[in-house]
């Protein structure tokens, strides 16, 4: 057996005999547990309510449908209702769950999952029916446990109380000496030890994620060796972090302390940092701003295409068309406002555009903020899924308005076939899956530059002193 | 066995050890005299390649320590003052890690309990964990290990400080067995009485200089003592 294993075999007995590694990992597991029961009992919730929306769809055509069947006779033209003209047609767009939905359950509170969606509805406002409401004060202030902050915040607490002592519990015992006048170089040593804590803490750590996803989501066997690999590479980051502290630390303590001190800088005050970088550089748009712009826009509309209206009314002695005029004139006013709110969104839209560029751009401050954003890419949370889907509702709302605009300008009526066959119906399309293998291949790839990092500067510091004692 | 040649080290402006030329062959115990400073761990340090030197070089059955300190060390046992175990693993354990780390082929649990009672280890401990030992327990451990890899050259700081006498003098017994078996030592020490007692050749070290090294049994123990203290009062400008 060669050294390296000798040191492998050893230390894992010594940590298996040790008192902190059963205690260390049971209040994982439970922690574990605890953050996939949320994000499972939370999918379940959140799938119900889509299934619901989808419902509230069908319901809604089907009532339209009864009430076209009665009132669709020509003698009681004079009392058509509202439900046979195209202008009645109402649709629900819903983004459907990402493959892992019980890893983030948290972040995607942030996103519309739902829109509702109508001819004359204003383009800003559809989804304002199915955003989050007031939460209960208690989890807005604690946050929700999920798989993702478990992963991202306490997983490198895990690695570094169980290896934050790698090689400085040797330097405090006065046991250096000693271990280093064996044949056996210093990197050796440090190697053999980290390998032994990957493979008690890091290997387990992805086990116990790939079971605790296959029990709560099953999803595909990709996706789920994505989520391994990611969480692997990221617990050997701070497996990295810990042995290179105990290059420059002079003893345990010491050790322990540039072990936290480096979590709350990558965990806790770099993301922060980043956000106010992003608010400072490209700041986002203030929504109350945004929201009375738009309405006085709405409201420009309204009075311009009402002008227009009383300048040109209808000819005298020119036959009632079956749709109303004041619906066509709705129509206009509408397709007006749409006009203006597009000119007065855009930079708005610009202004978000630019913020997200830079937010993409500051996840490589820190693997932490690389991981988050992998996970909830690997969740279907991410904001760019959010953003795809609300690109697509949008478009779903032209094709509504271009459909009822044909129905004004051929006069014609709604009739129960068209709600028996002829109704669009909106489907998420997701992006290509190059498109998201690219982005993770990207935050993998932040990490491993961290990585490379810290074993440069480890390899630096061990090139310098011959061994760690000079 | 054990060389050094025009061996210096320095520490900023302070002179550590000052040009040391040494020469122990196999089978020659050398001890090394001196005040604290004087030099004698900085050698050791030298000779293990814990430390480059400033000039001059440190060899190991011709090897150079600073070329290939690994393939140096292979040669070498070093036996600090505290030699420290895991205390988690009993000293068994510690001896089969210790051994493997050297290469030692076969290291069978009869044949580690071989060795460690040939040091002295008591049977009942040798499965014991080691965090229970006493520091004379550790030593054996250490010695087992020598005698487990055949070490060609031992290098001993200080090992009998902070033992009892019948520790010690199990201590030295061992290390005359080393030495019969053709190991090179080199141990420093502020035991002269067991120093004239186990020595071939005795240095006195002052201020990084070797000032004279003689045959132990050309002097007596008191005469020994006599030159160590005068050398000293020099050393401390009295």
């Amino acid at each position: 057996m060669n050294a390296a294993a000798i040191i492998v075999r050893t230390e894992l007995l010594r940590m298996a005999r040790g008192r902190w590694l059963l205690p260390l990992w049971l209040a994982f597991l439970a922690l574990c547990g605890y953050a996939a029961w949320e994000g499972a009992a939370w999918s379940t919730q959140r799938g119900a309510a889509l299934a619901a929306i989808q419902d509230e769809e069908r319901e809604v055509h089907q009532m339209r449908r009864s009430q076209i069947v009665g009132e669709l006779t020509p003698e009681n033209k004079s009392r058509y209702g509202g439900a046979i003209y195209a202008t009645a047609m109402s649709f629900r767009a819903t983004l459907p769950q990402g493959e892992l939905p019980v890893l983030t359950a948290g972040q995607a509170e942030g996103y519309p999952m739902a829109a509702k969606i109508f001819p004359f509805v204003a383009s800003n406002t559809i989804f304002d029916e199915y955003m989050a409401g007031m939460e209960n004060p208690a989890v807005l202030a604690a946050g929700r446990i999920d798989l993702a902050f478990v992963l991202v915040w306490l997983l490198p607490l895990l690695i570094l109380a169980g290896s934050f002592d790698l090689w400085s519990f040797e330097r405090e015992r006065g046991m250096e000496p000693w271990l280093l006048a064996q044949p056996v170089s210093p990197l050796r040593y440090l190697l053999g030890k980290a390998a032994a804590r990957a493979l008690l803490l890091v290997a387990p750590a992805v086990l116990v994620l790939v079971a605790v996803l296959w029990l709560t989501a099953a999803p595909g066997a990709a996706t789920l060796l994505q989520a391994a690999f990611l969480s692997a590479l990221y617990g050997l980051f701070w497996l990295g972090f810990a042995a290179l502290v105990n290059l420059f630390a002079r003893n345990a303590t010491q050790a322990a302390l540039g072990c936290v001190a480096g979590w709350l800088a990558l965990v806790v005050l770099v993301p922060a940092l980043a956000l106010g970088v992003a608010d400072l550089v490209a700041p986002a748009p203030n929504p109350a701003e945004r929201t009375n712009a738009l309405r006085a826009m709405a409201m420009q509309a309204r009075a311009e295409t009402r002008q227009q209206a009383d300048a040109a009314s209808r000819p005298e002695g020119r036959a009632a068309p079956n749709i109303p005029d004041n619906l066509r004139k709705r129509a206009v006013e509408v397709e007006r406002g749409e006009q203006l709110i597009r000119a007065a969104v855009q930079p708005y839209r610009a202004q978000d555009e630019r913020r997200l560029r830079w937010l993409d751009l500051l996840r490589a401050g820190s693997p932490a903020i690389a991981f988050q954003d992998a996970l909830e890419r690997l969740a279907g949370t991410d904001a760019a899924r959010a953003r795809r889907f609300q690109d697509q509702a949008h478009a779903f709302l032209l094709d509504v308005r271009r459909l009822t605009q044909r129905y004004l300008e051929q006069d014609r009526l709604l009739t129960a076939a068209d709600y028996d066959h002829g109704m669009p119906r909106f489907v998420h399309r997701e992006a290509p899956s190059s498109e998201r293998l690219g982005a993770l291949a990207a935050d993998a790839g932040v990490i491993v530059l961290f990585l490379l990092a810290l074993l440069a500067v480890g390899a630096r510091r061990l090139r310098r002193q011959a061994t760690f004692i000079e | 066995m054990l060389r050094t040649h025009a061996l210096s080290k320095t520490f900023g402006a302070h002179r550590a050890l000052d040009g040391l030329d040494l020469d122990i062959a196999p089978g020659e115990i050398f001890c090394m005299l001196g005040a604290n400073g004087a030099g004698k761990t900085t050698t050791i340090k030298l000779l293990l390649g814990f430390l480059k030197p400033t000039s001059g070089n440190a060899l190991v059955d011709g090897i150079d320590v600073q070329a290939d300190p690994v393939r140096a060390r292979r040669r070498l046992l070093y036996l600090p003052e505290q030699v420290a175990l895991y205390g988690e693993l009993s000293g068994l354990e510690n001896l089969r890690y210790f051994a493997g780390l050297a290469g030692v082929p076969d290291c069978t649990p009869q044949r580690l309990r071989g060795w460690l009672e040939q040091a002295g280890v008591p049977a009942a401990a040798v499965d014991r964990r080691a965090g229970g030992y006493s520091k004379g327990m550790r030593q054996k451990v250490a010695i087992a290990l020598a005698i487990a890899r055949s070490a060609r050259g031992l290098l001993l700081d200080e090992p009998t400080s902070g033992l009892d006498p019948a520790a010690s003098a199990e201590f030295h017994r061992l290390l005359l067995q080393q030495r019969d078996a053709g190991a090179a030592v080199l141990m420093a020490t502020h035991d002269l009485f067991r120093a004239r007692e186990v020595a071939t050749t005795i240095g006195l070290m002052r201020d990084g200089r070797l000032l004279r090294s003689f045959k132990a049994r050309d002097l007596s123990a008191r005469e020994l003592e006599q030159l160590y203290l005068d050398e000293m009062s020099v050393a401390a400008g009295l």
